[in-house]
């Protein structure tokens, strides 16, 4: 049955991806990102277990258990650009809706001022003190 | 695919049952959310396949450790703009509703006004309608000047 899911990706990591899984070539990257997915979690899996083994052993700074540290940050590196970047596209879109409503409420206030002066004149003139 | 500036962009990826039976579980035992976990075990896979190899794994590591300090405060900054920005929102379109209200009972009182004038043939002299900030200034004075007990 499978599943569809939507991923985002950071634009600049799509473009390492892309050229990282060139072999694959150039109409196949959909098919590409699925293996490397697959191996994604077949591999984070598998770490998980070489961990526990290495942390057993004192020496912190073993290259083994460094490569699995710098996986492990690098996954999150990844993730967290995306999800930087889209929060940052956020706030700029409702920062440019706040400026768009100030102008707009700005216009309104110049617009009540103006009629609450021509109605203060016109209820002078027709001498109508309410 | 969708892109929103080429800043991120959104990969539907069909996964056949093989690929989700490998994806799910871990994505389970860790408690990520799924979309974020499919993200990890994106970037897992790229650690492990894509990445050069590093010479100096302690220098790499700490480099990508500053990365995602740097990256972490960034979100958190932007997050913290966002539930701001909603607020200054709301606040904003209640007040652009309310002064559209306003606006328009102004409207047909002064339309209304208008009628009167004409009919009992009143004519106003001309006069340049007043500057927002003078007007301000002017209600200022008229509110104080009401509260004074002398």
């Amino acid at each position: 049955m499978g599943r569809m899911v939507n991923v985002e990706i950071a634009g600049e990591d799509l473009v390492r991806l892309a050229a990282g899984l060139s072999a694959w070539g150039d109409d196949a990257l959909e098919p590409a990102l699925v293996w490397l997915l697959w191996e994604g979690a077949n591999h984070f899996a598998l770490d998980q277990r070489r961990w526990e083994q290495l942390r057993t052993n004192n020496d912190t700074v073993q290259p083994a258990l460094l490569e699995l540290q710098r996986r492990e940050v690098a996954a999150h590196v990844f993730s967290m650009r995306a999800r930087t970047l889209r929060t940052e596209l956020e706030r700029d879109a409702l920062q440019a809706e706040v400026d768009a409503l100030s102008q707009e409420y700005e216009a309104l206030r110049r617009r009540l001022v103006q009629l609450q002066w021509e109605c203060r004149r016109l209820r002078m003139a027709v001498g109508d003190g309410g | 695919m969708s892109q929103d500036r080429d800043v991120v962009v959104t990969l539907p990826l069909a996964l056949d049952d093989a690929t989700w039976a490998e994806v799910e579980p871990v994505i389970h035992a860790q408690g990520w959310r799924g979309d974020e976990g499919v993200r990890l075990l994106l970037g897992y896979g790229a650690a492990v396949h894509l990445d050069p190899p590093e010479e100096d794994l302690l220098r790499a590591l700490g480099a990508l450790r500053a990365e995602l300090a740097t990256l972490r405060h960034r979100a958190f900054l932007a997050d913290q703009a966002v539930r701001t920005l909603r607020m200054n929102r709301t606040g904003l379109e209640a007040s652009v509703a309310q002064a559209r209200r306003s606006l328009r009972r102004l409207e047909r009182e002064v339309a209304d006004l208008r009628e009167r004038a004409s009919k009992a043939g009143v004519v106003l002299p001309e006069e340049a309608p007043p500057d927002p900030q003078a007007e301000a200034r002017r209600r200022l004075r008229d509110l104080f000047a009401r509260g004074r007990t002398e």
